[in-house]
């Protein structure tokens, strides 16, 4: 299995436009829909693939397990892990934006502003480079219930539609950064796997029939 | 159920002393003495030398007086801060480490990492080539499948000093290059106004690796602005006269400190998941004085790679 490539695939949402990215490529048509194997294996092209949680990607990755991965450029902020983002693969678009109340200030004139996020460092990191200081509060979803119940004056999280902010009468007060599906790699199997790992970017490509996004 | 016992554990502790020994011993026939570096270093000092390192992931710590310590995360400024006030002018001086450093992983704990490294302050012009046969002399006693990797941090540096970009473009530019971002790059890309020459070579930095013959023949395409020819230049005879090395170059390498200013050096062995040494030309700072040192060095991280050796038995 030492000249497979491994990829992480994410289960899920994203794994479902991860599938079908792959499918248009001509790979992991073998795949059963609702099957519970975790591995499965591509002799044609060389390629094993590994069934995780999306939050589990980035581990898989930087720890080698996978040489390459499937994760929203939204986690590659949080984590800033070192691995390398070779390839956009533009589905899961979205926008990291920072959502409360129509009219609530960005900055507080008697005080410092409450953000509840399920990401605290890239949002800490987003108001130093601003030089404001804020208080920032880990939550793990229903983000939107923050400002609802006054745990929070804002908060940070990504945007599809905007559907869930408007039914709780929440808006855009700012965007902060487009995010959508990226392909990473191990940066050690970068440099041993390279040939591999362009000839899996070049058929991604071809799959959904545009020119080379990347300038490997 | 077998947990660990006492012979594994004796085991590894030979073979991570046995390492360090060779690793040791290396270093020193190349005349390097030891150094014990200092554990703390101002915050802000610290901070202002190097803006790319993320400052959540330092170790910070308050002493009585009420001053804020990093815990060191990095051995090269604290070295520097010590010894380059107390050098002569052109004073040559090798030294090497075998130390801890720190800083905070992504779950919130602090993380700690033996270090082995070396520090050759006032290196000569041939420094490059001496210190990477010292690196190819260590990576090749481990017995491991490897590549070596070089790059150029002046070269980077001059192609974006002459875009003129505010400090915070200029980091998130740098950001996009560490990641080889391409997408990222490409999108900035178009709503910047460039000189073409600048705007080509950015298009293409992350096609511009590869081995020995590659280099050569992207020199002699003329691809590149004249001002960057010196930096090339000074890569191609660095990997010359390792040809029969798995050496590979790669121009968009950079590093998050600051300090680099020449030739830089990446290991990577197979089966360990992070680069094991990564060094080069620098310019070694006394953050507390204005003396300054040409200096080349370069740091091992000796914990994942020991984890391989254990492996291996």
């Amino acid at each position: 299995m030492a000249d497979f490539l491994t990829i992480a695939i994410p289960t899920g949402r994203l794994g479902k436009q991860t599938l079908k990215r792959f499918n248009m490529a001509g790979m992991l048509e073998n795949y059963e829909k609702g099957s519970r194997k975790l591995i499965l294996i591509d002799g044609q092209y060389r390629l094993r693939f590994l069934f995780v949680k999306p939050v589990d990607v980035m581990t898989y990755v930087t720890n080698k397990v996978a040489d390459i991965g499937v994760v929203g450029k939204d986690q590659i902020l949080e984590e800033q892990a070192n691995i390398y983002e070779i390839m956009d693969l533009k589905f899961g678009q979205c926008m990291l934006a920072i959502a409360g109340f129509d009219h609530t200030p960005l900055s507080k004139q008697n005080g410092v502003l409450s953000i509840a996020t399920k990401y605290p460092h890239y949002t800490e990191r987003f108001f130093l480079e601003r030089n404001q200081q804020v208080n920032i509060i880990p939550l793990n979803g229903s983000v939107e219930l923050a400002p609802l119940v006054g745990l929070a004056d804002v908060i940070v999280d990504i945007v599809e539609t905007g559907a869930t902010l408007k039914e709780n009468g929440l808006k855009v007060l700012q965007e902060m950064i487009p995010i959508s599906a990226r392909l990473i790699a191990n940066r050690v199997s970068y440099r041993f796997k390279i040939q591999a790992i362009e000839q899996l970017i070049e058929r991604l490509n071809k799959g959904v029939g545009v020119g080379n996004e990347t300038n490997r | 159920m077998q947990f660990n016992t006492i012979e594994e554990t004796m085991k590894n502790q030979r073979i991570k002393s046995q390492t360090s020994q060779r690793l040791i011993s290396l270093v020193r026939k190349q005349g390097f003495q030891m150094i014990e570096p200092d554990y703390f270093e101002d915050y802000d000092r610290f901070t202002h030398a190097h803006q790319r390192v993320t400052k959540q992931r330092i170790v910070k710590l308050m002493n009585p007086l009420g001053e804020v310590l990093v815990l060191r995360p990095d051995v090269t400024t604290s070295i520097a801060s010590k010894i380059v006030p107390l050098l002569k002018t052109e004073e040559e001086l090798k030294l090497f480490y075998y130390a801890t450093t720190f800083n905070v992983g992504t779950q919130g704990k602090i993380e700690s990492r033996k270090q082995f490294g070396i520090e050759w302050f006032n290196a000569p012009n041939t420094a490059e080539k001496a210190v990477l046969a010292l690196i190819v002399s260590i990576v090749e006693s481990l017995n491991l499948p490897y590549i070596i990797e070089l790059g150029s941090e002046e070269f980077l540096n001059t192609l974006i000093r002459q875009l003129e970009l505010p400090k915070a473009d200029e980091t998130h530019l740098k950001t996009m290059i560490a990641y080889k971002d391409s997408s990222g790059l490409n999108t900035w890309l178009k709503t910047q106004s460039l000189p073409n020459t600048i705007r080509e070579v950015l298009e293409k930095l992350f096609s511009f690796r590869g081995c020995f013959n590659d280099l050569a023949k992207l020199i002699d395409s003329q691809t590149f602005p004249e001002a960057l020819s010196q930096s090339l230049t000074e890569l191609y005879q660095t990997m010359a006269s390792f040809q029969d090395q798995p050496l590979r170059f790669d121009l968009s390498m950079i590093s998050e400190f600051e300090y680099y200013t020449g030739v830089r050096f990446k290991v990577y062995i197979e089966n360990v998941p992070k680069t094991v040494l990564k060094g080069g030309r620098y310019l070694a700072v006394n953050p507390y004085g204005h003396e300054e040192v040409s200096a080349i060095g370069f740091t091992m991280e000796s914990d994942a790679l020991l984890k391989e050796l254990i492996k291996n038995g």
